[in-house]
């Protein structure tokens, strides 16, 4: 089991050994896997010699899922079970998918939940599985091509992806079975692609425009470390929307019921589709729809049909030197990334407004998942030598709600990663023992503008006078930008337990059920978590318990009863180094926390008197 | 691993103590900080060491942020000389620059009425720029003469301009979506 061999740096067993790790660029519309053969990266080829694997998954009754060229090959014979562009749901709520009002070419489960479950003849799917799905076959080509099982991947996320989203992506790698070593943002991806054969020092803007997302993201590259200056973008727009635009197009022109078949709608997207591919290099494409007459789509207008959303993309871009506060002559060097960087348009108008010939040399299908497995290879130790590093930044600020249904800014948007607040709160009725906090995550003031991360209560609080419980709660966000939240009571010490309920996504129970569904080791690693977690819980306890001893555990305890508490502590101690089963740490953890109890007790107490005492003087003053 | 989180923010950087620093120096010590204690260097380590690569980063991360920007290295440099700062309650009573302020906020919400609000508000950014160095130039003079409650003061009102320059890239932003 992986999670055992917990090896010291410096003390690995087999120096030599080349361990295994790819980078996978999960994309809208196609996914690819890569790794570094020989020191060189290269994406890794299917049975037909063919890099990039369509996101598309196709659930028939009563067989396995199939993914890819096979599936997509399904999606005019029987559409509803034929999912496509699932990243574009990864993470997000029911009302969101709603009000984001796109053309979604699935239906979801009616049931009101939290959590969105598309309709397959599978029965529902969350578009973790459905996601994890996809991984898993990459999973499967890289292990065959490389021959081998293996023992990490860094997956790429686009930068404006947000909590939710990252955590979900996260989710669907566990379920996939893969050990993830990092989330990556593309656009920061695609710079170490190019980094490796220009190693210039300057500050590099990064367009990346795919199928269903665009990111831009302003870099420096100094002395072998990426600084992420500031990421922009919006997580639903990409070349879709061309295709979207072009169809809506010729829908207006041909037949406006053509919306409400299915499969006729996904031949007009696909003419769509291949009409502006074939406009990258010609002036004019005949789009033909079977049963319609023909239509003409000339570049102009092309180009004025996509003009508003290539218009956005420039304003990002704005927005995005503006966050990292240096001018467009700053910018050294501009990456172009997605295959929408194709459209002649595109190129155009980041040329326009850099002022500079973009990077298109490197395949820009590719680029993202060649630079994801050179970050694999390094953090995977197999360049011991390299000092490259990366320094991310979270994309969106982290706020919580406060009076009025207002927001209040935590952390900002573009600060690196990990970082930490503490914010202080306070009761504001007398003998309040619990609170609700709100964390949500984006730019605007209005707590229904931002997006809902988590909502928790702070509950055990001890029972005072309004405003004289303080409670410091601290924001840890992690490497790979995810959320963790903890909380103490400052005047007594006492942790107070949270409970931490996704707005919506999937909670880590659901995510449990589905993996104990899916695959055979499953179960391994489900019982490994839940030890490490465990195991974690007890060193929480015996931490809060040793510090609260060293402040008054002799003033408040007998000699036995000090004694009689510190053999159940290091009794946990033993057991949660040696035992190999949850329960067991379960009940030595209960067991301290019974034989304290009239300790934690009397610390509340005391911490009750003396608040009352500080006030009474207070009011002597006045 | 060992990281030694009792150090002050300068001593992380072995800068000076003082409000003049050279953010070349300030950059290079950061990255070489990173690159020795990042996450990403212990991803195969055990979860203590990994915990402890997280705090450290963390620290890290907040240090620079700290002593970057002037106006929260002026504040740092005041709490290192056991001035107290309690965001809640602490703030100007200058009724003079408080009556500015609100005018410099007025002009910004109606920022839109103008004929060219961008221009508008990239002026109003370039006064608040000037007041700002003003406002720079008298802490130094305070802090150097040791008058830390008169040093206090002008970090108090800097954090005016902090908060006076979101608003103004926010108020950018809003008017760059209505152009969409």
């Amino acid at each position: 089991m992986a999670l055992l061999q917990i090896s010291e740096p410096g003390m690995s067993t087999a120096p030599h050994e080349h361990r295994l790790a790819v980078g996978i660029d999960l994309g809208t519309t196609n996914s690819l896997v890569a790794s570094v053969r020989s020191g060189v990266a290269e994406t890794l080829d299917d049975d037909n010699g063919q890099a990039l694997l369509p996101s598309v998954v196709y659930y028939a009754q009563g067989e396995l899922p199939e993914v890819g060229v096979t599936a997509l090959e399904k999606s005019s014979k029987d559409p509803l079970n034929t999912i496509a562009s699932i990243k574009r749901v990864l993470g997000r709520s029911a009302e969101d998918i709603q009000s984001a009002n796109d053309y979604i070419p699935f239906q979801f489960e009616n049931k009101i939940d939290s959590v969105p479950r598309v309709k397959t003849a599978h029965g529902p799917r969350t578009a973790v599985e459905i996601s994890a799905d996809i991984l898993i076959a990459l999973k499967d080509r890289a292990e065959k091509t490389l021959g081998g099982e293996l023992i990490g991947a860094v997956i790429t996320v686009p930068a404006y992806f947000d909590d939710s989203q990252r955590q979900a992506t996260k989710d669907a790698a566990t379920l996939a079975g893969l050990n993830i070593y990092r989330l990556l943002n593309e656009p920061t991806a695609a710079a170490i692609a190019y980094g490796l054969d220009q190693s210039a020092e300057g500050v590099i803007a990064v367009y990346d425009l795919g199928g269903g997302t665009f990111d831009v993201s302003i870099l420096r590259l100094r002395k072998g470390v990426f600084e992420v200056m500031a990421t922009g973008g919006d997580s639903a727009l990409g070349g879709d929307d061309f295709d979207h635009a072009i169809a809506n197009w010729a829908i207006e022109k041909l037949d406006s019921t053509i919306r409400e078949d299915d499969i006729t709608m996904r031949r007009v997207l696909s003419a769509a589709r291949q009409a502006k591919e074939a406009l990258t290099n010609q002036s004019a494409v005949v789009i033909n729809v079977e049963g319609y007459a023909s239509l003409e789509l000339t570049q102009e207008d092309f180009e004025w049909l996509i003009e508003a959303y290539v218009k956005k993309t420039i304003m990002a871009c704005r927005r995005a030197l503006r966050d990292a506060d240096i001018e467009k002559d700053d910018v050294s060097e501009v990456v172009m990334v997605g295959g929408s960087t194709r459209v002649p348009l595109v190129r155009k108008q980041v040329e326009k407004f850099f002022d500079k010939m973009p990077h298109t040399d490197i395949n820009p299908d590719r680029v993202v998942a060649i630079g994801a497995a050179i970050q694999a290879g390094i953090l995977a130790g197999n360049k011991p030598g390299d000092e490259m590093l990366l320094l991310d930044v979270i994309p969106l600020s982290l706020g919580i709600e406060t009076m009025g249904g207002l927001v209040e800014k935590i952390v900002n948007r573009n600060t690196t990663i990990p970082v930490a607040r503490a914010q202080e709160f306070t009761t504001y009725k007398d003998g309040q023992t619990a609170m609700r906090v709100h964390v949500l995550q984006g730019e605007r003031e209005l707590v229904s503008d931002c997006r809902s991360l988590a909502m928790f209560d702070l509950t055990g609080l001890p029972p005072l006078v309004a405003g004289a419980a303080k409670i410091k709660v601290t924001f840890q966000i992690d490497a790979d930008g995810l959320l963790s939240v903890s909380a103490q009571e400052v005047n007594t010490g006492v942790s107070a337990s949270i409970e931490v309920k996704p707005s919506y996504g999937l909670t880590d129970a659901e995510i449990e059920n589905m993996l104990k569904a899916s695959m055979d080791h499953a179960q391994e690693d489900m019982v490994a978590r839940g030890l490490r977690e465990e195991q974690v819980e007890a060193d929480r306890v015996v931490e809060a318990l040793n510090s609260a001893l060293v402040k008054d555990g002799e003033a408040l305890l007998s000699s036995k009863e000090l004694e009689s508490i510190m053999n159940m502590r290091d009794a946990l101690i033993e057991v949660r180094n040696s035992a190999d089963n949850v329960d067991q740490i379960k009940q030595a953890i209960k067991n301290v926390e019974t034989v304290s109890e009239e300790y934690v007790a009397r610390r509340m107490n005391n911490s009750v008197r003396s608040m009352m005492q500080g006030r009474k003087l207070e009011e002597f003053e006045q | 691993m060992e990281f030694n989180f009792s150090r002050n923010y300068f001593e992380l950087f072995e800068l000076e103590a003082q409000f003049h620093i050279d953010r070349e120096v300030l950059s290079n010590r950061y990255q070489t900080l990173q690159s020795q204690f990042h996450p990403d260097r212990f991803i195969e380590s055990n979860d203590q060491d990994k915990r402890v690569a997280m705090q450290a980063t963390t620290f890290i991360n907040e240090a620079h942020k700290t002593l970057w920007e002037e106006p929260s290295r002026a504040r740092y440099l005041l709490e290192l000389q056991g001035v107290s700062f309690d965001s809640e309650q602490d703030t100007t009573q200058d009724m003079d620059f408080l009556m500015a302020q609100m005018s410099l906020r007025e002009q910004i919400d109606e920022a839109d009425n103008q004929e060219d609000p961008f221009e508008t508000l990239d002026e109003l950014a370039r006064k608040a720029k000037q007041e700002k160095s003003l406002l720079m130039e008298n802490y130094q003079a305070h802090f150097n003469a040791q008058q830390w409650n008169d040093a206090k003061e002008s970090v108090l009102k800097l954090q005016f301009f902090t908060r006076l320059q979101q608003q103004i890239n926010q108020k950018q932003e809003a008017l760059e979506e209505q152009l969409l």
